[in-house]
């Protein structure tokens, strides 16, 4: 019974989260929509998210490409403006970004302008049937070639780490194009797999900002009217850790005075929202939260061995991966790639201290209650739960979670995911 | 003109002073000099402070490099009543985070906290001003950290590398030379006594801005900020050191060979120290069709990609840049001429009136879209404060942009961007396989 008030007392005394509640809807055809009006700023953000990453892609980079040149299209009169270029000459932006699992397009509109019917109108037409002209792609394919390393072992760190750590599974994809497969690639590549991705059960659209819904509406109907039919994507495997006998360790070159050190381990998918919790909070304590995390305060304040030294966990739909960074000068390489795993070590090794559990875990609630403060931070917010298919209310299924962890649940859940075994080190010499 | 251009020109408006959401600051002054701007923003209760010292870089002395930026690293270490790292675990205690910038003119120092404890990190803010503990070994620590910073920054950074070599034959035997983090020598030579005097120097409250925004009421914030700073005395500030010239007579070229990805150059034009508004706002929009990306073909097939840059904000003499990094396989020669050459086209005829139309229209809109940080906001309001600039006059230097016309912008390039004030770094990229 004390129990049972105890934790009645903390979840009342939860802070109230900053994320506003999140409407949802699916377009004619199929795709799910996901809303957050919020008129403060007069601005309007809009992302479009299509399971299309580069794990899906049979040659490398072609997820990579598809998306970039999407926006191409073939003028109809002489003098005729890119889509792209529309957006950006007005100001407005237009970013995308495509990793192992999702290609994502976001767009930020300054709301006085009126342009987002307009917009929608040429942005859902190459969404449905881009043509990627010969005579465009080779730009933007060259612009993207240049991007890439000459050689996959020139590829940056985290990727190579990415690749090794990730080697039986299509996430490894990610880090194989270079500039030579991109120069490779051909209009026809990308027509097919744009046809194979692009359809309106595998794209998600979020909106956050300052219209009514029945414009979200309207809009997120044009940007998926004419999208190409097909079913949704397969699953990609689970990531499944296999066994290995030792520790893998590789060398990277590096030109500078300084040397990086990377470690990194693959991660199953999670299980539930309560062991998502455990693990946010797990890297939250190992190297997560900068000034407070062990890492920084073990390798940075008290040996000032590195200026960075932290941890990051990336959760993808089919798994995920954490990876441990941080970089000093030559000398001292051997000494810090020492310090890292003992500190991974220390945290699979022992539970935390109900004394540091319960501080760290009052510190990741409290940053949670300010989570989607602007419109961009709640617009990657919206966005996560539009391509997870997460429910409308996971954040606050989030925050619940949190509250109810204790130091021996978090330690049994990173001893359940994080497999030592597995570690990945990638030292630069 | 497509339709669509043509509803874009009609619809597009231009970001009216009267709707600049800066102009929502409010200020006033301490009896201790201390200026405090605040800056309501709702959207989630939450508060953003920075205090802004004018201090920086440019007050240091030769063979001191890098101390202005090594004493914000010291805020971090500690008072009587937060010792050790006890600033930073409050903070976050609170549910905040916090950090720190050092710049040729100004160190500052920011959090972002829940509203709630909006009243706690004043507090904390005010302890630091007057009341930091230096210990040798805690400075003798967070030196090597800083070096490795400079590692990370300078010396793996094959650009920042390049810049710094050229700023040592622009300033010779100056302190200027070494740029904000300073070089390894004074790094290392620098002792506890130099932080004690940089500190008695200028961390004073009339030598300093704090800017609150986010959930703040300044009907009763300012009880509050007059409770944790109003107590702390003022003091007389030291003059500063004149600033040094450029020498003119060295060769302004460097061409250094390097690991990286790219080739990279990068053209430098020295300014007058006083422009007039008509020209500030020209160059600015010059330096956003530089970043509109190359017109000429030639240019194109060189060019991986280009930016321009234009400042005035500081101290020191404002500087326009151009710069491009170079397609793998071309010479980086060529890529030189051809940036040369389109800086010419710019200052003929052959200036698009369409470019200057673009540019001027999207400053107004990444300034609009910028505010959507509290952070962005607070710093363009501290650096304004700081110079002794106002809200007012900015958003109206903003609101020119959209006056520059194809005229301005050929004038402010034949008459600023000359070759006897350009200096000009190369990056040689070297394969990584080598």
């Amino acid at each position: 019974m004390r129990f049972a008030i105890w934790m009645v007392a903390t979840l009342l005394a939860l802070p109230a989260l900053a994320v506003p509640p999140i409407e949802h809807w699916k377009t004619p055809r199929g795709s799910d929509v996901y809303f957050v009006p919020r008129s403060e700023v007069p601005l309007i953000d809009i992302s479009i998210d299509v399971d299309a990453g580069e794990a899906r892609a049979d040659e490398p980079g072609v997820a990579m490409l598809a998306m970039h040149a999407l926006l191409n299209k073939m003028p109809e009169r002489i003098g005729e403006k890119q889509p792209w270029q529309t957006i950006i000459e007005s100001g407005n932006l237009y970013n995308t970004r495509i990793d192992a699992d999702r290609a994502q397009m976001t767009i930020r509109l300054d709301r006085s302008a009126g342009l987002e019917s307009l917009l929608a109108k040429e942005i859902g037409d190459q969404l449905a049937r881009p043509v990627y002209p010969e005579e465009l792609l080779r730009y933007t394919r060259r612009w993207l070639a240049q991007q890439m390393p000459e050689k996959v072992e020139n590829a940056p760190t985290s990727a190579r780490l990415q690749a090794t750590a990730m080697a039986n599974h299509p996430y490894r994809l990610a880090a194989m194009a270079t500039h030579d497969s991109v120069d490779d690639l051909s209009n026809m590549q990308l027509r097919r797999f744009h046809k194979r991705y692009y359809t309106p059960a595998n794209l998600s659209i979020s909106i956050v900002g300052d219209i009514p819904r029945e414009r979200a509406v309207s809009i997120a109907e044009t940007l998926t009217a004419y999208l190409p039919d097909g079913p949704a994507a397969q699953p990609l495997p689970a990531v499944a850790p296999a066994k290995i006998d030792a520790p893998r360790q590789m060398k990277a070159i590096s030109r500078g005075p300084q040397k990086a050190i990377v470690l990194g381990v693959p991660l199953a998918p999670s299980q539930s929202i309560d062991d998502t919790a455990a693990l946010l909070l797990g890297n939250y304590m190992l190297g997560g939260s900068s000034f407070n995390s062990r890492l920084f305060k073990t390798i940075r304040a008290e040996d000032g061995l590195s200026y960075y030294a932290r941890s990051q966990l990336d959760q993808m739909r089919s798994g995920g991966l954490l990876m441990l960074t941080a970089a000093t000068k030559s000398e001292r390489r051997e000494e810090l790639q020492k310090r890292l795993n003992e500190e991974f070590n220390r945290f699979w090794q022992q539970a935390p201290s109900a004394a540091e559990f319960a501080e760290m875990r009052e510190q990741y609630l409290l940053q949670m209650s300010q989570w989607g403060a602007t419109n961009s931070e709640l617009l990657t917010l919206v966005a996560d739960v539009a391509f997870h298919k997460r429910p409308l209310d996971y954040y606050s299924q989030l925050e619940q979670s949190m509250a109810k962890l204790d130091a021996a649940k978090l330690h049994a859940v990173w001893q359940r995911y994080i497999q030592p075994d597995q570690l990945v080190v990638i030292a630069e010499e | 003109m497509s339709r669509f251009l043509f509803c874009l020109f009609l619809l597009f408006p231009v970001l009216a002073t009267a709707s600049n959401p800066l102009l929502r600051a409010t200020s006033f002054t301490l009896d201790n000099g201390l200026t405090v701007v605040l800056y309501p923003d709702h959207r989630a209760q939450q508060v953003h402070t920075e205090l802004w010292y004018r201090v920086g870089a440019l007050d240091e002395t030769l063979g001191k490099g890098g101390l202005a930026h090594a004493f914000e690293h010291l805020m971090f270490r500690g008072t009587k009543r937060w010792p050790g790292d006890g600033y930073t675990r409050q903070v976050r205690a609170l549910g905040g985070s916090t950090n720190a910038w050092t710049s040729a003119d100004f160190t500052w120092y920011v959090n972002t906290v829940p509203s709630r404890s909006l009243d706690a990190v004043l507090e904390m803010e005010a302890d630091r001003m007057r009341n930091l503990t230096i210990d040798e070994k805690t400075m003798r620590t967070e030196l090597q950290v800083i070096l490795e910073e400079r590692r990370m920054r300078i010396d793996n950074n094959a650009q920042q590398l390049a810049i710094e070599q050229l700023q040592h034959k622009m300033y010779g035997k100056h302190r200027w030379a070494d740029g904000v983090i300073g070089s390894e020598a004074d790094l290392q030579g620098l002792t506890i006594g130099d932080f004690r005097g940089f500190y008695d120097r200028w961390y004073h409250p009339n030598n300093a801005t704090l800017v609150i925004a986010g959930d703040v009421d300044p009907a009763t914030v300012k009880a509050s900020i007059q409770r944790y700073f109003g107590a702390i005395k003022a003091t007389t500030l030291a003059q500063r050191e004149p600033l040094p010239q450029p020498i003119a007579e060295v060769d302004r070229k460097q061409v250094l060979k390097a690991s990286a990805p790219n080739s990279m150059v990068m053209l430098s034009w020295r300014l007058p120290a006083e422009l007039p508004g008509t020209d500030r706002a020209a160059l600015r929009v010059l330096a956003e069709i530089l970043n509109g990306g190359a017109r000429e073909q030639g240019l194109r097939e060189l060019s991986a990609g280009q930016w321009g840059h234009y400042s005035d904000l500081g101290r020191d003499v404002p500087v326009f840049t151009y710069g491009s990094q170079l397609r793998r396989g071309k010479k980086w020669s060529a890529l030189q001429s051809d940036m040369l050459r389109q800086i010419r086209v710019y200052q003929g005829d052959s200036l698009y009136a369409e470019d200057v139309e673009i540019a001027r229209k999207k400053l107004p809109v990444h300034k609009l879209f910028s505010y959507d940080g509290l952070n962005d906001a607070a710093a363009e309001l501290g650096l304004y404060a700081s110079l002794g600039r106002s809200v007012a006059d900015e958003v109206a230097a903003l609101q020119q942009l959209s006056e520059v016309s194809r005229a301005d912008v050929i004038r402010v390039a034949e008459h600023y961007l000359t070759d006897d004030t350009l200096a000009v770094v190369v990056v040689d990229a070297q394969s990584m396989d080598n």
